[in-house]
């Protein structure tokens, strides 16, 4: 037991200061106020320009592993959308776990704005086969979704009027943690020259940053720097709502201040191992 | 599949257990519970975290069959092939939906020859399931890959590198983007070049890439802890009971459940380590007493 407490104790120290950061740091609470980046106020400043009654697709791929970071965008963007007054349909194409979180989400945003589902919103369920279902859907929409995802057919549904095919949207947005984003590019921007943009994890944002150069994709929201960042952009543009809806404008804020103390805690744990590591090196030199 | 049957389908009728309250108390414990039960894998691995991983790994696969079966299987394959029959077949009268062919039929074959990949006499048929996804796949999406991730980034890389705004400025970081991206692909496909020693003129050139190189996983490490701590946050949040991290409104709060199954998590950890001690150390005095008499 002393042996393997020795040969631990470093290990466990780590993780018991990031644990108590955190959990102090979100006791204290606050929220971050960061200026976005252009890559992020590309994404806002292309829904902003979108009039009243445009239809927004949005393609959300992601699963409760993923949710932490991408909730908060998604909150985000649905708050901008139901300011003006676009018309948002949400489909899925990563999980059959997808539909059920995003809808969670849906509900909750929608209820806390106003927004009636059929006139405003409609959710379509998951479609297998990659980057088929998007192929199909650029070809014709019912033909791929028929109905909802309450059994209701998609052609008598409010929210659908104008819309045949995916071309129709004059965006598309996804939030996705996994590959389903090559699919979109090859299928739905190669293939039928759709507007993309995206809201992807931490992990995957570097990957995607070349195809901002070549136009396939117009903007980024990274992780939950870059929720926080879209954020701050709501917050400007209509405070009293933000204020009002809470989640879907604070999420990603109320989570950075705590993600900041982690760096410095990792910075400085960085620094004294580094410290003891030279020091200890000195001593046995002597 | 039985939380199915015994929730209610009528939204006049009021909740059922499953549904009401209680229901939702024991899944926020439930919640509570596991996700320190999991943590405890940062002490070691250890029997609390053995339990809740076996727990989340058969919870996630059963309700990955349950999704599949009734949000996909169903709804798109078996009620439109019972429609047609119940139409064509049985000459019924049964409406058929738009989306309802007898086209149908082929994804539903190709599926089946899959699982017979499970039968050794049959397990030949399902390569043509296999055969057909990657004829299709190569055949629709080989073409649009080398559209869309080479001609396309080739085409930005070899583009003039002086950049101008919508309004026609000179765009100076737009620039320097283009000249570092041109730079970087060169140096980095230098390095990688081993045909080539990496000697006098190419040296230099070669160091380059994997100065870009280092960067690159530098950002790319960097953003990926950046995404780990998004997650550590996330559940914190909820542990503590940040309205932030609330579900529903009438979702009870987990602060009470994360203090008790706190102590519960803890104590069992530290009974279960004493209890393998003390068996690994009697089942050392077992070893050494049976090796004794022989030596």
């Amino acid at each position: 037991m002393t042996d393997e407490l020795r040969k631990n104790a470093t290990r466990w120290a780590i993780f018991a200061t990031v644990a108590v950061v955190v959990v102090v740091s979100l006791l204290i609470g606050g929220v971050s106020d960061f200026k976005a980046t252009p890559v992020v106020m590309k994404v806002y400043d292309t829904i902003e320009k979108m009039p009243a009654g445009t239809p927004l697709l949005i393609s959300a791929d992601f699963d409760p592993g993923s949710e932490a970071e991408l909730e908060p965008m998604l909150r985000a963007i649905l708050a901008q959308c139901w300011r003006k007054k676009l018309r948002v349909v949400v489909m899925s194409i990563c999980s059959v776990n997808s539909p059920p979180l995003a809808g969670r989400i849906l509900k909750e945003s929608a209820a806390a704005h106003g927004a009636v589902y059929g006139t405003d919103f409609v959710q379509f369920g998951y479609r297998a086969g990659g980057s088929a279902p998007i192929l199909a859907l650029g070809q014709d929409w019912f033909a791929v979704y028929p109905k909802d995802l309450n059994d209701t057919p998609s052609r008598e549904l409010p929210v659908m009027k104008g819309i045949t095919k995916l071309t129709d949207f004059p965006l598309c947005l996804e939030i996705s943690a996994v590959s389903t984003i090559d699919y979109w590019i090859l299928a739905g921007n190669a293939k039928y020259g759709l507007k993309l943009a995206l809201g992807v994890t931490a992990v995957m944002a570097t990957d995607y940053y070349q195809y901002l150069a070549t136009g396939q994709v117009v903007g980024i929201i990274g992780g939950i720097a870059g929720a926080s960042q879209y954020e701050s952009l709501t917050r400007r543009d209509d405070l009293k709502r933000a204020s009002e809806s809470g989640k879907d404008g604070g999420l990603a804020s109320s989570r950075m201040p705590t993600q900041s103390a982690i760096h410095v805690a990792v910075v400085l744990l960085i620094l004294i191992g580094n410290i003891l590591y030279f020091m200890g090196r000195r001593k046995a030199k002597a | 599949m039985i939380l199915h049957l015994l929730a209610n389908t009528d939204p006049a009728a009021p909740p059922t257990f499953w549904e009401g309250d209680a229901m939702s108390v024991l899944g926020v414990w439930a919640s509570v519970g596991f996700t320190l039960a999991l943590y405890t894998f940062l002490y070691k691995d250890n029997a609390v975290f053995k339990f809740a991983e076996h727990v989340y790994v058969g919870v996630t696969n059963g309700w990955l069959l349950w999704q599949a079966w009734f949000a996909s299987v169903k709804p798109d394959l078996v009620y439109p092939l019972g429609r047609l029959i119940g139409h064509d077949v049985l000459r019924r009268p049964q409406a058929l939906e738009e989306g309802d062919t007898w086209w149908l039929l082929v994804p539903a074959v190709f599926a089946t020859f899959m699982l017979l990949r499970f039968i050794p006499k049959a397990s030949w048929l399902s390569r043509w399931s296999f055969a057909f996804i990657v004829g299709t796949t190569a055949g629709t999406q080989l073409p649009l890959q080398v559209q869309a991730f080479l001609f396309r980034q080739m085409g930005a890389m070899l583009d003039s590198p002086i950049k101008h705004g919508e309004d026609g400025g000179f765009l100076f970081m737009g620039t320097l983007s283009a000249i570092l991206l041109f730079i970087g692909v060169i140096s980095v496909l230098a390095y990688f070049v081993f045909a080539v020693e990496h000697k006098g003129a190419v040296r230099p050139v070669a160091r380059t890439g994997v100065v870009f190189l280092m960067i690159a996983f530098g950002a790319h490490f960097g953003y990926t802890v950046m995404g780990r701590e998004s997650l550590l946050i996330e559940r914190v949040q909820f542990l503590i009971g940040s309205s932030m991290a609330k579900g529903a409104e009438n979702e009870p709060n987990p602060h009470h459940a994360t203090v008790w199954l706190l102590i519960a998590v803890v104590a069992a950890v530290v009974v279960l380590e004493v209890l393998r001690v003390k068996r690994e150390a009697s089942a050392k005095v077992e070893a050494e007493a049976a090796k004794g008499p022989q030596a």
